[in-house]
């Protein structure tokens, strides 16, 4: 997929800062960093999410247990140091991101196939199946810490 | 004082007596009541201060920066100040407010407009007569400018006052004005209110002055969507909000007898107006379907108004040999204004450059209905030509590199290549399927390298595939009296589940078919769902296994089960209004000057809602903005995000007086946000139950509301909404069909009954 990082909607940037690209080595090592991480997972992330289902990690299934926003705002109140979104609509997600990016401390990263310039740190624009194995490595290198 | 006197006469069995009854009516000049008549730009500071202490702002900053005034560009990132000393949220908070002034002044100027050609044509004094139906004319008007306006000349002096303090709320957008969050917040929401407020004036105004329903109960069904409209005739489109150059075509049309003749059918909130003045018009769909229809090259002459219209509109209909008449001044297009020619030396002008400009709109029915004869013999052949055959589609569909960057452009990431590689192998379903979900916003095709015209591609594929005949009934205009008098019970104490009002534009994520869905899901379970513009149109796009829309399903009347189109956006009013009726009409709560005691009320005890589906205008933003200052909640479909600004609670235990109790008390957090949004329509259809409840609402009307979350979360999501313990106030609010189910998920929750219940709750202490 060309542009590997640019937004996958082109015009999703805000101008000045936008995610850092990082492979799943680097997210493996964030989480691993982390005091208190949570896993924001979505309803559009199709295979990928199987394999971060069992993940040994605070999850929230939205919006069937949270509406986005009441997670974000509520994200701003906890001590979560780490959050991380998959499968949510990608222009929803990275709009609602804006909200972490600029009042709050939480490190946001997303795990999503697409790049998403309001997070901290995203994944770069892939294919599926690409993506898909990018998961499972990460999957498997947390499962080997 | 003037008298209305009536002759009561009363039999007994041996008694009769006789008598004069004198009932005082008030005078347009009667002093109003409440404290704030007219409220300046401050005077509701302290009702908005009491809604955002409980529903904070949250924003979403689309940009980094401010680039308002030349100090910038300034970085607002990360804490930093720019150079006027402004930040982030303050930064946010300010475009807010001037997105609701664009939304507002739009509304007023449009209002302005109509008062002004109506007083024109009918005189300053020409009655505002609503039927005997309506006694409460004008709730928004009365509560907040409080007078009561009796004729046309009345209107006008509201106008001016809403002009004034939209004057005082744009400059406090400049450099250097206003320096608190709040402060813009409540500005904001004076915004919203004033929008209300003329678009209550301009729907009053059109339907005295143009004889459009006065609130009957049930009004026509008539025909909607692109398949309505007769090819074989001259057809006239007319697109936009303004109403007034559509009322002289169709009067031109009638005086010379060619209403079988000629088509005249309309997108967006000009169509919805021109049903309301004649059965003969027809509704091609909401702004959805612009660029669609313009591109299917059924239209012989298009004549724009105002709002909402694409301004590439003379180079689209130039593509198809079709005509353009501007008639607004908001909307020149860079056209020589012909209104000082003949109507004759009109035509001939724009048949030689293809559109003119026509100020002067009384001219407008003549040259659009002559052009039309005119223009449709030269392009008769053409019509069937505009749009590719399916052959021509798979060519072209062979010339597309599989890129991949009209999906990636594509506002909800729909998959265009994906139908564009299954047309070349002569596999049209995807496109078509893409049709019913696609708003046409023609993005896709100036990113194509390949300039491949897909939307006409899609178009194409659409009409064919599918039926695209639909009905929607006529704009009602205002709720009856005596339709409030029967629900306003039933709605306080919460045992009618809530009035869902579905408004604003057709930015939806999935397509018109969603919204459909909504209402007829809401309908079966007798909420009371009202739409108004372009949502109510989509409402109508939609037909179940029996072939019929849920317009012809569903009563038009405003009670358990009804379906109500109230009319065009400025009809939105009539949502905002009804509340207000139902304080005024049922609890007999004075109107006038009366805002916060009524906002009050409504935040309190009447469960209503507005989804806001599709919300794409500055407009929409603003009428969402004023629904919240009168207390009424919103929710607006994923892409309303973008507005940059919800209102959310923390979904904690609120705090109110009770009246009765003297004393501060803590309530269940209803409604929960004053506008919030969802990601899906699932998600929004399980959030409106939510947003219906109230903290007067009864115990029965409680569980009922309860039922309604519990049932449709379980349908959607397959679980027990997992924050229903806040909404249980005690064991009498949990419906006895599901009481088990529910014990036992309160026992893990560890709920507890609440001590106390609110007996006359407010925010007003």
């Amino acid at each position: 997929m060309l542009g590997r990082n640019i937004p996958y909607q082109p015009t999703a940037g805000t101008n000045l800062h936008h995610a850092e690209v990082i492979s799943t080595k680097i997210a493996v090592s964030m989480v691993k960093r982390s005091r208190r991480p949570l896993l924001v997972i979505g309803e559009y992330g199709g295979e990928a999410v199987r394999y971060l289902e069992d993940l040994n990690i605070e999850k929230i299934y939205t919006p069937r247990d949270m509406n986005l926003l009441s997670i974000i705002k509520m994200i701003t109140r906890e001590d979560y140091d780490l959050v991380m979104f998959i499968g949510i609509t990608y222009y929803y997600l990275n709009q609602a991101l804006t909200h972490l990016k600029h009042f709050s401390d939480t490190i946001t990263l997303t795990l999503d196939g697409k790049y998403i310039p309001n997070a901290h740190y995203s994944f770069p624009n892939m294919e599926e199946g690409e993506h898909i194995e990018a998961i499972k490595r990460f999957r498997m290198l947390l499962d080997n810490l | 004082m003037r008298v209305r006197r009536i002759v009561p006469t009363i039999y007994s069995k041996n008694l009769k007596v006789k008598g004069n009854i004198s009932i005082p009516t008030e005078d347009v000049s009667s002093k109003p009541t409440g404290p704030n008549p007219m409220p300046k730009v401050t005077d509701l500071r302290y009702w908005d201060f009491k809604l955002l202490r409980r529903y904070q702002p949250f924003y979403m900053p689309i940009c980094d920066m401010c680039c308002l005034c030349t100090f910038g560009k300034c970085d607002l990132s990360k804490g930093k100040k720019g150079a006027c000393g402004i930040d982030m949220k303050l930064q946010q908070a300010r475009l807010v407010l001037l997105a609701c002034c664009i939304g507002t002044a739009c509304h007023a100027a449009h209002c302005r407009h109509l008062v002004d050609a109506l007083i024109e044509k009918l005189g300053r004094d020409y009655p505002i007569d609503l039927g005997n139906s309506i006694e409460v004319e004008a709730p928004i008007i009365r509560t907040v400018v409080g007078i009561r306006v009796k004729t046309l000349g009345d209107l006008e002096k509201v106008l001016k006052y809403c002009e004034e303090q939209l004057t005082h709320l744009l400059s406090a957008t400049h450099t250097g004005q206003e320096g608190d969050v709040l402060d813009f917040e409540s500005k904001a929401l004076h915004a919203g209110m004033l929008d209300d407020v003329v678009r209550e004036v301009g729907d009053i105004a059109q339907i005295v002055g143009y004889g459009m329903p006065k609130g009957e109960i049930e009004t026509p069904l008539v025909d909607l969507g692109i398949n309505c409209i007769d090819r074989s005739k001259p057809v006239i489109l007319c697109i936009g909000h303004n109403v007034i150059p559509s009322t002289y075509i169709i009067d031109y049309l009638e005086e010379k007898g060619l209403e079988e003749e000629i088509e005249v059918c309309g997108i967006c909130c000009t169509a919805l107006d021109a049903t309301r003045y004649s059965k003969n018009a027809k509704i091609v769909g909401p702004l959805s379907r612009q660029l669609m229809f313009i591109r299917s090259g059924v239209a012989d002459v298009i004549v724009v108004d105002e709002q909402c219209i694409r301004l590439d509109i003379l180079e689209e209909a130039r593509r198809t040999g079709a005509v353009v008449i501007a008639t607004n001044d908001k909307m020149c297009l860079g056209l020589e204004d012909l209104s000082h020619l003949s109507e004759d030396e009109i035509i001939s002008r724009i048949l030689r450059e293809g559109a003119g400009l026509i100020l002067e709109e009384s001219k407008v029915g003549k040259v659009a209905v002559e052009l039309a004869r005119i223009v449709f013999r030269s392009r008769r052949e053409m019509k069937e030509r505009c749009l590719p055959a399916l052959e021509e589609i798979r060519a072209l569909a062979n010339r597309c590199t599989e890129c991949g960057w009209c999906n990636r452009v594509c506002p909800n990431s729909f998959p265009v290549m994906e139908s564009i590689v299954e047309a070349k192998e002569g596999r049209f379903e995807k496109l078509a399927d893409l049709y019913k979900r696609c708003y046409s916003c023609g993005r896709c095709e100036s990113e194509c390298e390949r300039n491949l015209p897909i939307v006409s591609m899609i178009t194409k594929a659409g009409e064919l595939y599918h039926t695209l005949e639909f009905k929607v009934r006529v704009g009602k205009g205002p709720i009856q009296d005596v339709e409030i008098r029967k629900v306003g019970a039933p709605i306080v104490f919460g045992e009618i589940p809530g009035v869902v009002a579905f408004a604003g534009c057709t930015n939806y994520p999935n397509g018109e078919e969603e919204l459909a869905l909504m209402a007829k899901e809401l309908l079966e379970r007798k909420y009371i769902v009202v739409a108004a513009g372009c949502a109510s149109m989509s409402i109508g796009m939609w037909k179940d296994s029996d072939g019929k829309t849920l317009y012809e399903k569903y009563p038009g009347e405003f009670q358990a089960g009804g379906l109500i189109n109230a009319g065009p956006c400025l009809s939105n009013c009539h949502v905002s209004g009804a509340a207000i009726k139902i304080a005024n009409i049922f609890a007999k709560l004075p109107l006038e000057g009366n805002f916060a005691q009524v906002a009050d009320y409504i935040l309190n005890r009447v469960g209503a809602v507005g989804v806001a589906w599709g919300a794409m205008s500055q407009k929409a933003v603003a009428i969402a903005t004023g629904f919240n200052r009168w207390g009424i909640p919103v929710i607006v479909g994923p892409h309303g995000i973008k507005y940059r600004r919800l209102y959310l609670s923390d979904g904690e235990d609120f705090e109110v007086y009770d009246r009765k109790l003297k004393k501060v008390i803590r309530i269940d957090p209803t409604p929960e946000h004053l506008i919030t949004a969802a990601e899906n329509f699932k998600e929004c259809l399980c959030t409106i139950p939510k947003l219906c409840m109230r903290p007067n609402d009864g115990s029965r009307g409680r569980s009922m509301k309860v039922y309604h979350y519990v049932t449709l979360y379980e349908k959607y999501f397959n679980c027990m909404p997992p924050d229903l313990e806040k909404f249980i106030r005690t064991e009498r609010d949990i419906p006895f069909m599901l009481k088990d189910k529910i014990l036992k998920y309160l026992e893990e929750k560890g709920w507890e009954p609440r001590k106390e219940m609110p007996q006359e709750p407010t925010l007003l202490y």
